[in-house]
């Protein structure tokens, strides 16, 4: 059911561009039918799928995740205005362990990615490295990829002072 | 079909790979032309390889072996610096791993560099996934994403074109097959 409500709301947000979620996922050279399957819930979208869709498509990813959480937790997540800071506090616990289900993993874990995403071009672009490919057996986290930064700066470096 | 069915339940068999898909024939052959394309010699070296594509990324590649434990879903890397290209490996993995890893990010050199016309409907050019930025996070094959990313595809397939080609010996098949 998560999996279907989060296909929609990505369905909407590339539509919302302009786009469509054919172009979308031919511009991040992703498989259509694949595409097809995460969009119905048939299958968990891996987070990469998700931002590879959303920067194909140039899809607004904040109001996306804002969308998903409102979807996802109506009686926990109501508009900020709303929220006093009692309320808050009082609502934390839950939305603490509400975050073990998987809408604000989702959520959360997109965020860290991206983050760590923009972290590694920022650091790329200081180095002059105008592109960077990364093979891989698995899904890369975060922290992988500040450590490929790191990795790659120094034998950027080291190259340049030979 | 019930012999098949039969076989398979007393486990004295199993499909690991059926050819339908992008993995067809017809990519093999097409990644074959497109390697056929660096005009390597007969029996190519890696230095052979190497420096034809070199050629057409019109700067040196320099092949790096990293010994980082930083690197653990990534087995390969390729850097695109001004005045240079290198391409990492994974220095804990099998010689024959880190070659492949090697070709394959070889082929993104070629697949970002090389001219329109070596590109085919069987074997297109298409664009890595990426962030707007420099990097570019080749989608990962597992039972759950294989067959994910045509361009990953492509680019493992000439991959494998690459290896074939810097096949210096003629094996038997009995060194091919059983070592």
């Amino acid at each position: 059911m998560v999996n279907a409500v989060v296909g929609r709301h990505v369905r909407r947000a590339i539509n919302e561009t302009g786009s469509n979620l054919r172009a979308a996922a031919e511009r991040a050279g992703l498989s259509y039918r694949s595409v097809l399957r995460y969009m119905s819930g048939e299958r968990d979208m891996p987070v990469p799928v998700l931002l590879a869709l959303v920067e194909a498509s140039s899809a607004d990813l904040t109001d996306l995740m804002r969308q998903l959480e409102a979807d996802l937790h109506p009686n926990l997540t109501p508009p900020a205005s709303t929220v006093a800071p009692a309320d808050t506090a009082q609502r934390a616990p839950i939305a603490r362990e509400a975050a073990s289900v998987a809408g604000e993993d989702v959520e959360s874990a997109v965020t860290a990615l991206h983050s760590a995403q923009l972290e590694l071009d920022r650091r790329m672009q200081e180095l002059g490295v105008s592109r960077l490919a990364a093979r891989s057996i698995g899904p890369i986290d975060a922290t992988e990829l500040l450590a490929i930064a790191d990795v790659v700066q120094e034998i950027v470096q080291e190259l340049r002072d030979v | 079909m019930s012999t098949e069915s039969g076989a398979r339940d007393r486990g004295r068999w199993r499909v690991l790979q059926t050819n339908e898909g992008p993995r067809s024939g017809a990519l093999v052959r097409a990644a074959d032309a497109f390697v056929g394309r660096l005009e390597l010699p007969k029996h190519a070296t890696w230095t052979d390889i190497q420096s034809a594509v070199e050629g057409i990324y019109g700067k040196p590649i320099v092949l790096i072996a990293s010994a980082s434990p930083a690197l653990q879903a990534v087995t390969g890397l390729w850097i695109d610096a001004a005045d240079f290209g290198a391409v990492v490996c994974r220095e804990a993995d099998q010689p024959h791993y880190q070659a492949q890893n090697a070709f394959h990010e070889l082929a993104h050199v070629l697949f970002a560099m090389a001219p329109d016309k070596w590109f085919t409907k069987e074997l297109p050019r298409t664009p890595l996934v990426g962030s707007g930025g420099p990097s570019r996070l080749c989608a990962y094959s597992s039972e759950e994403t294989i067959g994910l990313s045509q361009s990953e595809v492509a680019v493992e397939e000439v991959a494998f074109a690459m290896a074939r080609a810097a096949q210096t010996l003629n094996r038997s098949t009995e060194e091919t097959y059983f070592g």
